[in-house]
């Protein structure tokens, strides 16, 4: 089955004073159809660029896709214009962002903002676009729909208002759904709510999504396949199972080892940190980019290594596993 | 019931604490108008109670609009507290004079949860770091202020010329070790952790946790570790107090609460947990709905509306912190 979307070595870059930022330098990714994939990285990894790489949302400038194909359903969307994108945007591509109160806009009500997608792309009228409004409001959680499709953002909590953003991506039944660290600003308690309705929505609608986050937690139970990123690059990749029981490079294995297990049974031993801090992405280090806090370095790491895969779907870029 | 909660975590903690806060209560007025006839409050810290001993860290945990925050601060006097009392060293400063409080807070200080809105961007470094130094007196001038500076500096794993720099020039983590560096200059006994991870990335935190348990070892360091992440909680405590719309729902120690969390909100919390390996695949009841927020705190037990095992009883009544077990209390009807 071909992928829904399949990303060949994107380089998003941003040209600013001080030079030349490589945000983006070389990623490759695929998902299927009904596919979720994890893109896992910290502040500066590239994956909030990444996914608004594939929406065409960078900003020009200072920013640019300086090379590579993002391929949606067959058709390579850096090759279209920006009409043809706000056909796609929205419709086949829909996107939830992280902070839910700076991403609605805070001068309509809810109701004018999830009924939006589809008066402009399926050409609902006032009145039929409002009744999907609540329909999809109830969809996501939200009992008293009739009465916050009158109400404006300020007056929603944090939850609500990420429901609502659901709501809106979901409208015109998209074929993939990005979803940039939808969760972060929330509740834990509320985050499980979120994720499970996620999930199940993906289920029902049998849509495709790349789920952004810092948290391999969230990974762990939401995504099929993971993609770690590191200062602008994929350094690993694999089914979610495999990749937490065998991760293969230094990276990963840091990550892992650094998050506080709520099952240790010594709660107080030191935790093993990686490290140094990521690269400065306006001149990154020659050869693999996280060799400067890696503790198994060795000469040929002043090589980069390429994204190799070693066993069944599972991809590393390391010297140490080639 | 307030006395008997305090009395049962006395028992249990056996030894004058360094902190000891009592009745803790912080209410704020929101008026409906000029000519409003009745007063609503946020009662964002209703009745909260609990002991620090020396040396010991003890996590306060809970959700946006809980009160732990407030708290933190009720107790450094940063606010003024609407009732209560809050005892260092045995003495309840909420008395103190301006003067008084003076002395005090050289030994009490706090590290603050926004790296970046913490740190004055007007202010070098060793302005930064040093700026309580002059003022009680610890250094006599400037070059002694420096070399003070410069020795809080690396104790925190940053460098000398850092001292020249000015915060927009370091990273998240960077400045929140220059915000550890602050708290320490005056050589304090106690300090307020408010989420001092929270807006890191996640190789950097276990960074910070670190840095301040080799402190609390090195220095004697007592702390009171505000967070929502349990997970950091469960690796920097002794004593876990987990708070709901302004009160406390159950204390206990570190591997007590988390080998037997006993109030519904608190089991809630630990299933919500994104976890790499489920030990087994059963999923626990998540919890529904959200907080109603503390202006509209429900009377009877503030959690009957979202809780799975609330019955008619708990909406009609309150239920005080008892204690259940060795180290442990919980305000639940269950128990």
């Amino acid at each position: 089955m071909s992928p829904i979307l399949e990303i060949n070595n994107i380089k998003t870059h941003f040209f600013t004073d001080a030079g030349v930022v490589h945000a983006v330098d070389g990623v490759s990714l695929s998902i299927a159809p009904q596919e979720t994939l994890g893109l896992v990285g910290e502040s500066g990894s590239g994956k909030s660029v990444t996914a608004m790489s594939v929406m065409r949302l960078i900003p020009q400038p200072p920013g640019r896709i300086v090379s590579g194909s993002i391929m949606f359903d067959g058709r390579d969307l850096c090759q279209m214009t920006e009409n043809e994108l706000c056909g796609i945007r929205g419709k086949d591509i829909s996107m939830v962002f992280q902070e839910p109160m700076t991403s609605l806009n805070p001068v309509f009500t809810i109701g004018e903002q999830v009924a939006e997608p589809m008066r402009l792309h399926l050409g609902y009228n006032r009145k039929q676009a409002l009744e999907r409004s609540i329909e999809l409001l109830k969809q996501v959680g939200i009992s008293a729909a009739e009465r916050v499709v009158r109400q404006y953002p300020h007056q929603l909590s944090g939850g609500m208002r990420q429901r609502v953003m659901i709501a809106m991506a979901l409208g015109c039944h998209p074929k993939l759904l990005i979803a940039d660290e939808p969760t972060t600003a929330l509740d834990v308690t509320i985050q499980a709510q979120i994720l499970e309705l996620i999930k199940q929505l993906k289920a029902e609608l049998g849509m495709a999504m790349l789920l952004i986050t810092h948290d391999l937690g969230i990974v762990a139970n939401v995504a099929s396949r993971v993609a770690i990123m590191y200062a602008g690059k994929i350094v690993e990749s694999a089914e979610t199972g495999e990749l937490f029981s065998h991760p293969l490079h230094p990276y990963t294995q840091g990550l892992l080892a650094s998050i506080p297990d709520l099952t240790d049974s010594c709660p107080h031993k030191r935790l093993q940190a990686i490290p140094g801090t990521v690269p400065n992405l306006l001149s990154p280090p020659k050869g693999c980019r996280f060799q400067p806090r890696c503790d198994k370095a060795m000469d040929k790491c002043n090589q980069e290594p390429q994204l190799i895969e070693t066993h069944g779907g599972h991809f590393v870029s390391c010297w140490n596993k080639s | 019931m307030t006395t008997n909660s305090h009395e049962a975590l006395n028992f249990l903690m056996n030894e004058q604490p360094l902190i000891s806060v009592t009745g803790l209560k912080k209410h704020f007025p929101v008026t409906g108008g000029m000519f409003a006839k009745s007063q609503h409050y946020v009662r964002a810290v209703d009745d909260v109670s609990f002991d620090i001993r020396e040396g010991e860290t003890l996590g306060l945990v809970g959700e946006s609009g809980c009160g732990k925050t407030t708290t933190g601060r009720l107790i450094l006097r940063l606010m003024e507290p609407t009732a209560g009392q809050v005892c260092f060293e045995g003495d309840n400063i909420l008395g103190y004079s301006p003067k008084q409080m003076l002395a005090v807070r050289r030994k009490m200080q706090i590290i603050f949860q926004d790296p970046y809105a913490s740190l004055n961007p007007r202010m070098r470094v060793e302005e930064i770091v040093g700026e309580g130094l002059l003022i009680h007196k610890l250094a006599t001038d400037r070059r002694e202020r420096k070399e003070k500076v410069r020795q809080l500096l690396q104790q925190v794993g940053l460098q000398s010329e850092h001292l020249y720099r000015y915060p927009h020039e370091f990273s998240g983590g960077q400045r929140q070790r220059i915000g550890i560096a602050r708290a320490l200059a005056l050589h304090p006994k106690f300090i307020v952790a408010d989420e001092p991870i929270s807006a890191l990335d996640v190789s950097i935190q276990a960074q910070i946790i670190n840095l301040l348990q080799d402190l609390q070892q090195e220095l004697g360091l007592t702390y009171l570790f505000i967070s929502h992440d349990l997970r950091v909680v469960k690796h920097i405590s002794n004593w876990v107090a987990v708070m709901y719309l302004g009160k406390i729902v159950e204390i206990a120690t570190c591997a007590e609460l988390y080998a037997h969390p006993l109030h519904p909100y608190t089991q809630s919390l630990l299933a919500a947990i994104p976890v790499i390996h489920r030990k087994n695949n059963a999923e626990p009841a998540k919890v529904s709905g959200e907080s109603s927020g503390p202006a509209n705190v429900p009377d009877g037990c503030r959690f009957y509306h979202r809780c799975p095992q609330r019955t008619r009883g708990c909406q009609e009544n309150t239920f005080p912190l008892k204690s259940v077990a060795d180290k442990h209390l919980v305000a639940c009807r269950l128990y």
